[in-house]
């Protein structure tokens, strides 16, 4: 609607009720101070026919007026811009100190847990931990463009408790967030449960105590770093992204895994090259990989003692129905016009060193266990898409499906779409996660 | 009394204005473009709506548009973009959300 106003054509967007902050929200981040609106009480979706048509009825006089009648004058004050110093007097610090988080979750600044102060003394030292300039712009980070300065980060970095060397792996963690490839606006905004989870490879890992072993997920404190770094991320994505709950980030219940991921991968127990090395980057070069997923389950197998065996209850994963990317490759590619990509939805395998050994053992290399999850993970037609107007619309070449509704087909759309990173402690128990679009990495201390 | 002054956390967003199009005060003979993102009842939501405007304006003519790229939302690229703003006078939009 934006691209459609700013080439001169009045618009007006249907909306629901829930969804007005986020329209109006999303219109300004593209610059549009107002954005004509026709509200329904509820979304479209899952409604029948007609109750939607009901809906247009009762509204239509809105979408008249949207295409017709002057705008309305911005509506209310804009708030101040609250200044760069905050001060919070009492009678001693630790009250000050509760003050200032209760000020910070009025302000919805707050994941909700308590936030360490960023003072000036400790964003110096958190500044510190980089050669970058407190002023340097690491990008404009989505979905509002908000300027991501280093300082920002580090500030936001220190009330999520990070510690000085951990500061190249969050700014890192934010270019990856800032790279077109991982179409950042889509994971932010979405109704989806979509985290990012961020993967530490090579020396910084150990160097840094990131955990690739026991727990590495959390909690504990053997995961201090693991956990802080990852919650940094998030505090980022929301006050430097300004992603925050029922404004930009319109999730329908949320997620725990929302809060903080980050592993490093256990190198030492991984029989194959480590996953940066895989993705072109030198094994002694540490790296920051951020996937955005929707959720994970259990891939707990103490029985099996050969690959095939494996693989069977592996391919079980990709195929859960309620997942959004099972067999989503049917209508299309996640994409960003504005940027002219469009990337294959990916989805995450944690393998536990256990199983890492059993493929390895047998003379598996991960491409053939990738070929293996993708064979074997099938579903029939008629279950993997979801309306013939989307395989229309994507694929008119395949139409031809329509009439072999229990023809079995890949969840995933090619054995590339899986990505294995060896992560944990000795057990027969891994990880996996329903991915949304793919993995980012790069180079921590690049530009 | 104590002071605890700490640094502000929020990051100020990029600063950009886009005007307002101007607005259609009339939409007899008008072209009006649907546009569709594929979210389910959308299609249906954009079709009732014309039906219901068409009733209010003699020679109002729709055209229906599905954004061209993406897979469960789709998305207008810029070619796409200028291409109604060529074809039509006011659009309407759905996002079923």
């Amino acid at each position: 609607m934006v691209e459609m106003e700013k080439r001169g054509v009045p618009t007006v967007a249907w909306t629901a009720e829930r969804f007005i902050h986020d329209a109006q929200a999303s219109a300004r981040a593209y610059g549009l101070s107002r954005i004509a609106l026709a509200v329904m009480p509820t979304p479209a979706t899952n409604e029948p026919a007609d109750r939607i048509r009901q809906m247009a009825v009762d509204s239509i006089d809105q979408v008249i007026d949207g295409l017709t009648q002057p705008a309305l004058p911005e509506a209310g004050m804009v708030a101040a811009k609250p200044s760069e110093v905050l001060k919070f007097q009492a009678e001693d610090l630790l009250e000050a100190f509760e003050k200032m988080n209760t000020a910070f979750l009025d302000e919805g600044w707050s994941d909700g847990f308590p936030l360490m102060a960023p003072t000036r003394r400790a964003v110096e030292h958190m500044l510190s931990g980089t050669s970058f300039d407190r002023g340097k712009v690491i990008c404009l980070l989505e979905p509002a463009f908000g300027i991501a300065t280093v300082e920002k980060i580090a500030i936001n970095a220190v009330m999520a408790g990070c510690r000085a060397e951990h500061l190249p792996v969050v700014i890192t963690a934010v270019q990856c967030l800032a790279d077109p490839k991982m179409i950042l606006r889509n994971m932010a905004v979405s109704t989806g449960p979509h985290a990012p989870l961020i993967i530490v490879n090579g020396p910084i890992a150990k160097e840094l105590n990131i955990n690739a072993k026991c727990c590495a997920l959390g909690p504990g404190s053997v995961s201090y770093a693991n956990t802080v770094i990852g919650r940094s991320l998030r505090l980022i994505m929301m006050n430097v992204g300004h992603c925050y709950p029922g404004v930009l980030d319109m999730d329908t219940i949320g997620s725990p895994t929302k809060y903080s991921m980050c592993v490093a991968e256990n190198e030492d127990d991984n029989p194959w090259q480590p996953f940066h090395v895989e993705r072109g980057y030198d094994k002694d070069m540490s790296t920051v990989t951020v996937h955005f997923s929707y959720g994970l389950c259990d891939l707990e197998d103490f029985h099996s003692t050969t690959p095939e065996s494996l693989i069977e209850r592996y391919a079980t994963a990709p195929t859960y129905l309620g997942h959004l990317g099972a067999g989503l490759w049917l209508g299309g590619r996640r994409s960003d016009p504005r940027y002219h990509v469009d990337v294959k939805d990916h989805d995450l395998i944690l393998l536990c060193p256990d199983h890492a050994r059993i493929f390895a053992n047998h003379g598996w290399d991960k491409d053939k266990i990738r070929q293996a999850i993708h064979e074997h993970a099938l579903s029939p037609f008629r279950l993997l898409h979801r309306d013939m107007k989307m395989v229309k619309a994507a694929h008119p070449e395949l139409m031809w499906l329509k009439d072999h509704p229990d023809l079995m087909l890949p969840a995933l759309e090619t054995p590339d779409c899986y990505d294995i990173v060896v992560v944990g402690a000795d057990v027969g128990r891994g990880l996996f996660f329903w991915g949304a679009g793919e993995p980012v990495t790069k180079p921590i201390g690049g530009e | 009394m104590v002071n605890l002054e700490v640094l502000n956390p929020v990051a100020d967003a990029k600063p950009e204005k886009i005007e307002l199009a101007p607005k259609q005060p009339d939409l007899s003979g008008k072209t009006v473009g649907l546009f569709f993102n594929q979210k389910p009842g959308g299609d249906i939501l954009l079709e009732h709506t014309a039906e219901l405007v068409k009733q209010r304006y003699s020679g109002i003519k729709f055209k229906n548009y599905l954004g061209a790229v993406g897979h469960i939302m789709r998305h207008a690229t810029a070619e796409q973009a200028d291409t109604i703003s060529k074809e039509c006078d006011a659009v309407i939009g759905s996002t079923a959300d």
